[in-house]
């Protein structure tokens, strides 16, 4: 069954598959009803995702709106992900992790230098360098949503870096609901909570329908 | 509508306010007639890309909140603010400040007030800027608690009329503070009032 249970007019959107190499990020298109895949190959790995309305680059996937949207500091199966206008751009429809962050900062060189990680990019310049292949040059680059990456929350605010849950092969899978270009970056760590570590590969697909 | 005597802005509830501040000198911003949520943002002088960032200033102090001693933190890590005095202790780093759509959207009320233009004019009257680019607030004196299962939820501030918060300048500013114009849902009790922002170039004595 090809995308929503609704009526299809015109030709089924193009799927994508593609590759993130560790420390690096890409940008890619996807569709309305498309679903978008996410797969830690190694385990361990933070994937940090952007989204951009096509049609209004100022308008994007925000973690400050999601957790307003759902009264929750946590990102959890079926939650609604929403732009800085406050609409749904993708819904988190399945997940073999169950642990995500909408707390932490993108990773930029200054930073990563202050930290011991010298000569580096981070999320922040490889996302720019992605878009900027990708042909499009954005007004702004808004916080992340930080796949994977753990970051335990008490009942007292403080914000605990823990040890990633995902291991090889985890995956995240988002039913897309606004047109938008996503950009996911195969982060390093920050090294004032985790271990260092290399960067490892994260798998993009985006599909028409489910994979049986 | 708001006014300024001078080092003293009163801003009424639901509106916006601009200001300066140099470093070494002190902000003192007062909720006049208690649980009000004031939203407050503030810019490098000299580079308006700079600006204070709730993300990293929540990395930096490993807390959703922040306290007495706690320096507040710039989107490139350079300390700006750093809280002196604080007679309720709970304010919020988490929440986007309400625009537009938080009206048109989520009740149905297009044109109502909104902290993000309030706090983009505010800015704007010594910076021009776009938009886009207004930090994330940081909303003073609202209460959003975590509560079970890392969930939350904006409900009236405990804090009293005369509460204040006093930040120590550690970077030349602007400023811009907007009593939130919710009043809808819970947060301001229905009922936006006043706030006072003051900047002094010695601590303030307790009155």
């Amino acid at each position: 069954m090809p995308l929503l249970m609704k009526e299809q007019t015109g030709r089924l959107p193009s799927e994508t598959a593609l590759d993130v190499p560790g420390g690096e990020a890409r940008a890619f298109n996807v569709h309305q009803g498309q679903l978008l895949s996410i797969i830690d190959l190694a385990g361990q790995q933070p994937a940090t995702l952007f989204a951009f309305v096509t049609s209004n680059h100022k308008e994007f996937l925000s973690p400050h709106h999601t957790r307003v949207f759902s009264n929750s500091f946590l990102l959890n199966l079926g939650m609604r992900l929403v732009t800085n206008r406050r609409r749904p751009i993708m819904v988190l429809g399945k997940d073999t992790v169950g642990t995500h962050d909408l707390l932490w900062p993108a990773l930029d060189a200054p930073y990563l230098s202050s930290q011991g990680v010298p000569d580096t990019d981070g999320c922040i310049e490889n996302a720019r360098n992605a878009l900027t292949e990708f042909g499009v040059s954005l007004p702004k680059l808004p916080d992340p949503v930080n796949l994977f990456l753990n970051v335990e929350l008490d009942s007292t605010g403080a914000l605990i870096p823990k040890p990633l849950k995902s291991q090889a092969g985890d995956e995240v899978l988002f039913r897309v609901l606004i047109d938008c270009i996503c950009v996911v970056s195969a982060a390093h760590k920050d090294p004032s909570g985790w271990p260092k570590a290399l960067p490892t590969t994260l798998q993009i697909r985006t599909l028409n329908q489910v994979p049986l | 509508m708001n006014s300024q005597n001078n080092n003293e802005y009163l801003v009424d509830g639901g509106f916006g306010i601009g200001f300066t501040a140099k470093s070494g000198q002190y902000i003192t911003i007062i909720d006049l007639k208690g649980a009000q949520a004031g939203d407050f943002v503030a810019i490098n002088q000299s580079d308006p890309k700079e600006g204070l960032s709730a993300v990293r200033t929540r990395r930096y102090l490993r807390s959703l909140f922040f306290g007495i001693g706690d320096t507040l933190v710039s989107n490139r890590d350079n300390p700006m603010l750093k809280v002196v005095v604080d007679t309720i202790g709970v304010h919020d780093s988490t929440v986007p400040a309400c625009d537009p759509t938080r009206y048109s959207v989520d009740f149905g009320v297009p044109g109502h007030r909104n902290c993000l233009e309030n706090l983009h004019e505010g800015l704007s009257e010594y910076q021009e800027m776009d938009i886009l680019d207004v930090p994330e607030p940081f909303n003073l004196f609202q209460n959003s608690p975590v509560v079970g299962d890392g969930r939350t939820g904006v409900v009236n501030p405990p804090s009293k009329a005369g509460d204040h918060i006093v930040f120590e300048v550690l970077m030349d500013v602007v400023c811009a503070l907007s009593p939130c114009p919710q009043d809808i849902i819970p947060g301001n009790g229905l009922l936006p009032t006043e706030m006072k922002s003051i900047v002094t170039d010695h601590l303030p004595r307790e009155q």
